[in-house]
């Protein structure tokens, strides 16, 4: 019973804390919207992103986002993804990246999480999950 | 395959700057991998087909990839020994930081510390982080915002895992600024 107990000591010490800043809006056009725990929050470059947030595009929505593990992201028209997690130490440059891809379409170009462990950045869809190796990709789900 | 998923899809795009690490796969089904791994490669999603091969990408993916966010930049500003604080000639260098950051809006700063690997670990730790603090003071009184955890100290592993422990090297006394 030691173990379990201690791994999940080590998990609150090195975990950061939810409200944490994960990236931010670079650019945006059209009909775009962050919602967060149900809230929606207007949009603007540099709003700072945190794990939980969903962004959403409209029917002529495009938005840019930058990471701190240096991942960048394109959100096409009527898109929506969700950052369901994002760790990332940013001294020893590991981390684990997980988004889902709900509708529409997103482009990538992966950073350090992607280069710190096989498949530590995953991207899921509706009926798949895609490890993450690198570099430049775009997930497109009708 | 009907329903709305039967098109899902995955597009690898060109590599992007020489990028060593150059796939996406699959991993839905263990053991069962399908993996894309050569520009202009698709994999349909929700499906066990072979990845498909395109004679060129689609417009809509190349419009995407426009709106990427420009990639990091970065810069390096360098140390004498032991020490912390800027040195005259690196000056330059804040000014460069300055003009990236004005012609990027909502900027997202990284100023990550580094030291050769003489001396214990501990104190280039310190010395690393303190180098980091320097850097990120001067960035405040231009009037950008840096939170406190985008000072990193990151002592003396790099130069540690490449020279081996106890060599001065220059090249590691250094804070490198990421503008991004």
């Amino acid at each position: 019973m030691r173990k379990p107990l201690a791994a999940a000591v080590i998990a609150i010490l090195v975990a950061q804390p939810a409200w944490a800043e994960i990236g931010r809006i670079k650019s945006h056009v059209g009909e775009v919207m962050v919602l967060r725990k149900g809230t929606a929050i207007a949009v603007a470059p540099g709003l700072k992103l945190e794990q939980g947030d969903v962004v959403r595009t409209g029917k002529t929505g495009r938005v840019g986002i930058a990471f701190l593990d240096n991942t960048r992201m394109a959100l096409g028209p009527a898109s929506r993804i969700t950052l369901d997690e994002f760790s990332y130490d940013r001294s020893r440059q590991t981390g684990s990246f997980v988004t889902s891809v709900n509708r529409g379409s997103l482009g990538v170009v992966s950073g350090n999480i992607a280069k710190s462990k096989r498949d530590a950045m995953r991207v899921r869809t509706p009926t798949s999950m895609l490890g993450v190796r690198g570099t430049k990709f775009v997930v497109e789900v009708k | 395959m009907t329903g709305a998923c039967a098109h899902d899809r995955v597009t690898l795009l060109d590599n992007e700057d020489g990028a060593q690490q150059f796939a996406v796969a699959d991993i839905t089904r263990p053991g069962q991998e399908r993996l894309i791994d050569a520009p202009a490669t698709e994999l349909r999603l929700g499906s066990t087909s072979k990845p498909k091969t395109l004679k060129k990408l689609r417009q809509s993916d190349v419009l995407l990839a426009g709106n990427l966010p420009p990639k990091a930049a970065a810069f390096s500003i360098t140390f004498p020994p032991d020490q912390s604080e800027i040195p005259a000639g690196q000056r330059g260098i804040l000014e460069q930081i300055r003009n990236e950051l004005s012609v990027r809006p909502g900027a997202q700063i990284e100023v990550a510390g580094f030291t050769d690997s003489t001396g214990d670990d501990a104190m280039n730790d310190k010395l690393s982080l303190d180098r980091a603090r320097s850097v990120v003071d001067q960035l405040r009184g231009f009037g950008f915002p840096v939170e406190p955890e985008d000072a990193v100290g990151r002592g003396e592993d790099e130069a540690k895992a490449r020279l081996g422990d106890g060599v001065s090297s220059g090249d590691y006394r250094k804070v490198i600024v990421i503008v991004r």
